[in-house]
């Protein structure tokens, strides 16, 4: 029979007594203190408070009386011959074993890097085939409605029949661009002053192009390849998938560290945030390019004019860039692929 | 068993006691457990240190563990994470040769993180939804969730307390839903009339009904001498002074960068600022709170001093910072170690009598506070003493 020295508390005072417990057969066990009479503990009645690190262990029984002992090996022993805690044993065992440690840190990374590369973006195409368009429409009308109250955009100041000119070829453009079902493609001209030369797609399926892009345009085949890439953002509801793809995203990381609530996390914890969106949304720059690589290669309109707009858009961002070192962090976590690897695409292929 | 191979053992034990009684415990766990010095009344006061002994290397792997079932099983081991993980900090904590405890039911803590979730995702859906009215109902829940929190507030302390053991004797948090309204619901509704004048004097306050209401067993902490507005108005007049001071260095170093250097210092430069300023804006007021607090909190007549240095704990939450960022997270359950080390080494407490007899149970068992204990978790809010 073996014996166990430790500390026994009453449970009623915090005064502790030194006591020894011998474990007996089949998780019976006695506790000896000098000059008091024995007390008899079973195993199946206690609770014992399960190994961590190095502690001294609990073993908790009657009415919030306890045993406290540091002797983890023979009541650990004791413990596995009489089948109690076998989980808690289990993940005791995970913990101390460095190699045990190393292969789920392993089998962790490969997860995350599968979950990042695929698990997710498959997801979130699941998700979106389930959401019907007018969704999209909605948060297209949604943001609409939000940026008529900011003064992002002004009245366009281009003369009338060269935006009918624009429109009409707009319309000659997505005639031949694939649809998808509830959503309307629509191009509206603005001013904006802060935006410079660009076009962006509202998930309901307007384009709002500024003056400033119209500008710089000078054959048509230029225009219709941009329209082609914006139209590749509504067609592929990037806006949708984006938010979808956000919410999962910071699902994943709430579950991998959802144990700490130490403020020692926050602002760390919205880095790896933050820079896998970064890849997402330029993942969903490449996807738009090659939908509007398909068009121009089905209309046989040569990949340069795509490329020579968007060297043209990039040159007139950095003349209007004001040198404030602002500008220059920004510039730094700018969500579009390198504009050279965008522009390889077009004029790589182009016969 | 023979009775006097017995009493050989409890002699041992005797005379190794006398020396746990007269020196402070730096090594008292290796000793651990000990028989107190009941009957011997020192009249002389001691200070011993509260260790903490948990290691980086051992948490490592415990949190790796933790991520790793957590993953596996979607999200549910992570209450049985949270209950390991503070577990392992508090059975580190060593206060005069006994370590706390922390008794939470892990089905408990999942039960309150699955309605949380709900709740979130309910409002994060209603509010996507383009739907004007349900705009409305989701504006609703939100403030419901921001009247609930004193009542959250109230819970979830209560929770936490009462699972947390010293000597068997849990903790207790006493304040009333009232109580927390005023203090950390109406009075704040008088920050932007006064233009924030009134921030520190509603820190005191809060700070007391926080440390006040919270006991051992039957016996209350309480401040002695107490705490005075005229404390909070130094520490918050310290605060802005060093953010001033901050702002004009950086203003200046980015200026000339900006001048002199390329986009890369700027870059390098403004980061750098970012952290101090992230760090003194986040830790700074904490620290010089914690300072306060634990130089004059008493519990009965056991007295607590606190050895910390705020800049010195800055240094320290900005190097765990560039730790954790420089080896993509690895490094964390080093930096927490390192953190909790710091601040809990830093306490020490001096007693007239051994700590032994002191508690009596008030025989309250941490039933309640389940989902309230869930919410907290995912506002990440960081309550604790």
């Amino acid at each position: 029979m073996q014996q166990i020295k430790g500390n026994y508390f009453n449970g009623k005072s915090s005064a502790s007594h030194s006591a020894i417990l011998e474990l007996g057969d089949s998780g019976v066990m006695e506790l000896l203190q000098p000059e008091k009479p024995k007390l008899v503990i079973t195993l199946k009645q206690s609770k014992i408070m399960p190994p961590i690190g190095n502690t001294p262990i609990r073993i908790c029984f009657g009415d919030g009386e306890q045993f406290v002992t540091n002797e983890h090996v023979i009541l650990k022993n004791y413990m596995a011959s009489s089948g109690v805690g076998a989980l808690d044993r289990a993940v005791h065992k995970l913990e101390n074993r460095w190699s045990l440690v190393f292969g789920s840190l392993l089998i962790m990374v490969v997860l995350a890097c599968w979950s990042y590369l695929y698990g997710i973006p498959m997801a979130t195409r699941t998700i979106t085939n389930l959401i019907p368009t007018t969704k999209d429409r909605q948060i297209g009308e949604n943001l609409l409605k939000i940026l008529d109250e900011t003064s992002l955009f002004e009245p366009s100041t281009i003369p009338e029949p060269q935006k009918q000119r624009f429109q009409s070829l707009f319309t000659k453009t997505i005639l031949k661009l694939p649809k998808r079902e509830g959503l309307q493609y629509k191009l509206i001209i603005r001013h904006s002053a802060r935006l410079g030369a660009n076009a962006i797609a509202i998930p309901s399926g307007t384009i709002i192009a500024t003056d400033d892009f119209i500008r710089l345009i000078k054959y048509h085949h230029e225009f219709q390849g941009v329209i082609a890439h914006e139209v590749g953002h509504i067609y592929y509801r990037h806006g949708i998938r984006n938010t979808i793809q956000q919410s999962l995203l910071s699902m994943a990381l709430v579950i991998m560290v959802g144990d700490t609530s130490t403020i020692l996390e926050d602002i760390t914890n919205s880095i790896p945030l933050l820079l896998s969106q970064t890849g997402y949304s330029r993942k969903f720059e490449r996807e738009a390019d090659r939908f509007a690589y398909e068009y121009l290669k089905k209309e046989k309109i040569s990949g340069n004019h795509f490329a020579n707009i968007l060297t043209r858009i990039s040159q007139s961002k950095d003349q209007n860039k004001l040198n404030t070192s602002a500008q220059k962090i920004n510039n730094y976590l700018s969500t579009h692929p390198g504009i050279k690897e965008r522009i390889q695409l077009f004029r790589d292929d182009n016969n | 068993m023979q009775p006097d191979s017995m009493e050989k053992a409890f002699d041992n034990e005797t005379t190794d006691s006398a020396l746990v009684a007269t020196t402070v415990t730096e090594k008292a766990i290796e000793n651990y457990p000990k028989e107190d010095a009941d009957n011997n009344e020192d009249s002389e006061k001691i200070w011993s240190q509260i260790t903490f002994t948990g290691s980086g290397s051992e948490y490592f792997r415990i949190w790796i563990v933790n991520l790793f079932l957590s993953i596996l099983t979607l999200g549910i081991y992570s209450a049985w994470a949270k209950v390991r993980k503070t577990r392992y900090f508090y059975n580190h904590i060593n206060i005069d040769g006994h370590n706390l405890e922390y008794t939470a039911n892990p089905l408990q803590i999942l039960k309150g993180r699955v309605v949380a979730a709900l709740l979130f995702g309910l409002i994060v859906w209603l509010s996507s939804t383009a739907n004007p009215t349900d705009l409305i109902i989701a504006g609703a829940i939100q403030s419901f969730i921001i009247l609930l929190f004193p009542v959250i507030l109230v819970l979830s302390l209560r929770f936490s307390l009462r699972n947390t053991q010293y000597r068997t004797i849990n903790f207790d948090f006493s304040g009333s839903f009232s109580q927390s309204f005023f203090n950390f619901l109406l009075l704040p509704i008088l920050i932007l009339p006064t233009l924030g004048l009134f921030i520190p004097f509603i820190t005191k306050k809060q700070t007391e009904f926080i440390m006040q209401n919270s006991k051992l067993g039957k016996t209350p902490f309480n401040f002695n001498p107490q705490l005075t507005v005229r404390n909070f108005y130094g520490i918050y007049l310290k605060f802005f002074a060093g953010l001033f001071v901050l702002s004009v260095v950086s203003l200046i170093a980015v200026q000339t960068l900006g001048l002199l250097g390329s986009a890369k210092d700027v870059q390098l430069i403004s980061a750098f600022f970012f952290f101090i300023f992230f760090a003194w804006g986040a830790i700074w007021l904490k620290l010089a709170i914690f300072k306060l607090i634990w130089s004059q909190i008493r519990l009965d007549n056991i007295i607590f001093q606190t050895s910390i240095n705020t800049y010195q704990g800055i240094w320290i939450f900005v190097s765990n910072m560039f730790l954790r960022i420089i080896t993509l997270g690895l490094a964390t359950p080093w930096c927490q170690i390192r953190w909790t080390r710091y601040k809990i080494e830093s306490l020490s407490v001096q007693t007239s009598q051994s700590l032994s007899a002191s508690f009596i149970s008030a025989n309250k068992t941490g039933k309640d506070g389940n989902i309230a204990e869930g919410l907290d978790d995912l506002g990440g809010m960081d309550i604790g003493i």
